[in-house]
């Protein structure tokens, strides 16, 4: 789906060459869910352009579903099958009305009327929206905004969609509505997903992280593999989730417990396992 | 006073004119106002009102709002009024030391201040029956014969579609950073006019940042939905001119007429 | 301290974006603690916020901070800048000065301080929030957005007020960014005895710094009290759309499979400390 060959990016500003993205050699494949983890200013947003030729590489090359993203005559080719959501829901929403937001894509990519009303239908049965068709965005929360956001790239009927910190500006419940969107476009949809978060528990849902450390990639691997490297991922400005960080710490006392663990259910019953070995000890 | 702006404010719905051709509506706006500045008689203004009534009748939007729409030109009102009423030379009814109201001077602040309401609450038929979205298409359409010399219209129908989409964004933003330099003991209200303006300094430049902020991501945002101008565009709801479009036509010439008459009737003191 | 006694505020109906209204508050704020404001989007806690610190006035009820009557029209806003600060949500957005340090001397001017005191307040906010001389004389906008959202906290910090407030201090920031703005406060906190309201989304980082929390539901105040007062009721919690931590959440788990274990864990440390207790019998 997406592949990157020594991929580099770099902007000069007053003679200096700032150097955003080193080398990095990537390949999504089709229906893939990858988090994106790293610190503010490691280089992931830009990847995330890059990939839909919003940005060009100034070195090395990357292929988005087999198209060399620098060829300028298939650029929205690529940007139809890529979709992207931002940070920032306000600022992604064109409309002043949800229905013809989310028709945007398809009006820009010359669909039909009637194959546009379809696919506006469908995209918001899918966020889950249809009800708030006609509502102004201005009046949806920061979660709803987000699911109308999501809703206008889905109904460019993309392969792959890249989400660049979509949780970052939503409360719990609005951080609930878009995962659980999210995973159902992925599970059901099998949309490839990109997701770059700042949340662990996010990235534990993936089924793979790649972190990313001054503009290169520094860890790659599932998420269990790559959250309970705890000092590796700690030396990157990052946090294990919390039963991780438990499990390390009962390690580091000297207890003989399983440190690969990141979620509550396995953490419970590890401390099953090992409260019930103490006792028959 | 920030959220008493209703302006572009529009109110959903399936009345008869919510469901009239965007550019129908535009039309019949325009002959409206036009038709407003002919009329000069009390029968012509009343026949003005109860049609205006039945128009707010007929939209089903709740005639509060129409009010409401008219607080931002209530000082114009006052004030051109007072005006009027003294500043028209005539026959005096009453004096007030040098300044003397004359039968003339109501006579026309009285309609100008009609005018005025009716012409404010024309124009908020449109916008409350009238989704933004449709009006700008609406003018895109009107303006689309002329992009042949140059008027890039669809970019002119996007442009407006933006900010209004951001009127209220920017608005609530405006209210944060206020409250926000507030905080910081920042004082708008005191000092003369000099002292305020450089008191705006710390709203402004945070606003203006933003504002650019907010136009560079939706830029990229819009980019990323394949927009490149409306070569190739197409649209989910097509305008069409239908049946009732037609008849509410008919009714431009009538109203005309109406109003030519009325032109002829003056009545006693009005 | 500040006391809110039966306080309403009404928005206008029109206008349900502008925020949410509040009814029937009680609440005290006492010195020397460290508060957490906590509540799903729209159940008013900005609103409260800005109710305290006089930026709306009531339009019930009466707010005393330090027995003075703040919803007396005598008051100017100015004046309570002295007892209570505010920085909002993303505070970056506010800045305007051309550099750091004047930026930051903008609150300290507008409480009329002398060049030397200004100078004075300046360099120890700018201090407690990390930021060396190195800092003073450049342009706000050319730093990060940490770096950014730490000037404007700053710029709080240099009014010295005896009560802080902070609207989602962390939002958007990276785990690392967000542990040090913490533990930034937390030690202000204590150094100068102050007491901070602190709005937060994230139970780990409330149970990290808190030691009393406020709950607030739908215009009401839901709950008040020591952080295990509020964290205990976690099945009322969770009808509010709101969490505990993943930590206390494993406890909970534990005590469901008869793990005789005490349910006031919110912390890792305290997990471990417990689970350590419990292995070695």
């Amino acid at each position: 789906m997406i592949k990157t060959e020594e991929l580099k990016f770099s902007y000069k500003s007053e003679d200096k060459v700032t150097d955003v993205l080193n080398d990095i050699n990537i390949n999504i494949i089709e229906g893939e869910f990858v988090a994106v983890l790293g610190r503010n200013g490691s280089g992931k947003s830009t990847f995330a352009k890059l990939m839909n030729a919003i940005l060009l590489p100034t070195g090395g090359k990357a292929y988005v579903c087999g198209i060399d993203s620098a060829d300028e005559d298939k650029i929205y080719d690529i940007r139809k099958n890529i979709g992207m959501v931002f940070q920032n829901p306000d600022n992604q929403l064109v409309a002043t009305i949800v229905e013809e937001d989310v028709a945007f894509g398809p009006e820009n990519l010359g669909v039909e009327p009637s194959e546009i009303r379809k696919r506006v239908d469908w995209a918001l049965d899918v966020v889950g929206m249809r009800e708030f068709a006609e509502a102004a965005p201005h009046h949806l929360s920061g979660g709803q905004k987000q699911r109308i956001a999501i809703a206008g790239i889905l109904a460019m009927k993309p392969q792959c969609i890249v989400l660049d910190e979509p949780t970052a500006m939503l409360d719990p419940s609005g951080r609930r509505e878009i995962i659980n969107t999210v995973k159902q476009l992925n599970r059901e949809l099998g949309i490839t997903i990109v997701l770059i978060t700042h949340y662990m528990d996010e990235a534990a849902l993936a089924d793979r992280i790649i972190v990313m450390s001054g503009g290169s990639v520094c860890l790659d691997g599932t998420p269990k593999d790559v959250l309970t490297q705890r000092e590796r991922i700690k030396s990157l400005g990052l946090d294990t989730p919390q039963v991780t960080e438990l499990m390390y710490n009962l390690k580091a006392c000297g207890f003989d417990v399983n440190d690969k663990i990141i979620n509550v259910e396995e953490c419970v019953n590890e401390l099953l396992r090992l409260i019930k070995k103490e006792k028959n000890d | 006073m920030i959220r008493d702006i209703t302006l572009g404010q529009f109110f959903p719905g399936k009345s008869l004119l919510h469901r009239l051709d965007p550019r129908v509506k535009l039309l019949w706006v325009l002959v409206y106002i036009i038709l407003l500045f002919l009329v000069n008689t009390a029968l012509g203004f009343t026949l003005y009102v109860v049609i205006t009534a039945v128009l707010i009748k007929l939209s089903g939007i709740r005639v509060k709002m129409f009010f409401k729409g008219m607080r931002p030109i209530v000082f114009l009102l006052v004030f051109t009024a007072v005006i009027n009423m003294f500043m028209t030379a005539g026959e005096p009814i009453f004096k007030l030391g040098f300044l003397s109201v004359t039968k003339e001077g109501i006579r026309i602040a009285v309609f100008m201040a009609l005018r005025l309401m009716l012409l404010v609450t024309g124009t908020s038929l449109l916008t409350f029956t009238t989704s933004p979205i449709m009006l700008t298409d609406a003018i895109e359409r009107i303006l689309s014969p002329f992009s042949k010399i140059g008027v890039p219209a669809d970019a002119i129908a996007m442009m407006m579609t933006i900010a209004i989409r951001f009127i209220p964004t920017i608005l609530e933003e405006t209210d944060k950073i206020i409250k926000a330099q507030k905080a910081r003991g920042a004082d708008f209200e005191s000092g003369n006019i000099l002292a305020r303006a450089k008191a705006m300094t710390p709203i402004l430049i945070p606003l203006f940042i933003s504002a650019f902020r907010r136009a560079d991501e939706l830029a990229v945002a819009m980019e990323c939905r394949c927009y490149h101008g409306g070569e190739g565009r197409t649209r989910l709801k097509q305008l069409k001119i239908s049946k009732i479009d037609i008849e509410s036509l008919c009714f431009i010439p009538v109203l005309l007429i109406l109003v030519i008459f009325s032109r002829q009737f003056s009545l006693g003191l009005m | 301290m500040i006391e809110v006694k039966n306080v309403c505020y009404e928005y206008s109906p029109d206008e349900p974006s502008l925020g949410a209204a509040v009814e029937d508050i009680n609440l005290t704020v006492e010195d020397n603690h460290f508060y957490s404001l906590i509540g799903h989007t729209g159940s008013g806690k900005t609103t409260l916020i800005q109710l305290m610190s006089g930026l709306l006035k009531p339009t019930a009820g009466e707010i005393y901070i330090d027995g003075i009557n703040i919803c007396d029209k005598k008051i100017k806003t100015r004046d309570l800048t002295r007892k209570i600060g505010v920085v909002f949500q993303y505070p970056e957005y506010q800045l305007f000065e051309d550099t750091v340090f004047s930026d930051v001397a903008f609150g300290p001017k507008n409480l009329g301080c002398d060049e030397a005191e200004i100078k004075n307040r300046v360099q120890k906010a700018l201090k407690t929030v990390g930021l060396d001389e190195s800092y003073y004389e450049i342009s706000p906008f050319e730093l990060s957005g940490g770096q950014k959202r730490r000037v404007a906290i700053a710029g709080t910090i240099a009014m010295e007020p005896d009560i802080l407030v902070l609207d989602e201090p962390t939002a958007g920031l990276d785990p690392a960014g967000r542990d040090e703005i913490l533990s930034e406060v937390k030690r202000l906190k204590d150094e100068r005895g102050i007491s901070v309201i602190m709005v937060s989304h994230s139970m780990e980082d409330v149970a990290k710094v808190a030691d009393r929390v406020i709950v607030m539901n739908k215009g009401h105040i839901a709950m008040t009290g020591t952080l295990s007062e509020v964290f205990s009721k976690s099945d009322e919690l969770y009808s509010m759309g709101l969490e505990i931590p993943q930590i206390s959440k494993v406890i909970l788990k534990l005590r469901e499979n008869n793990v005789n274990i005490k349910s006031e864990i919110y912390t890792v440390k305290d997990a471990v400390t417990e689970i350590s207790k419990l292995l070695k019998g």
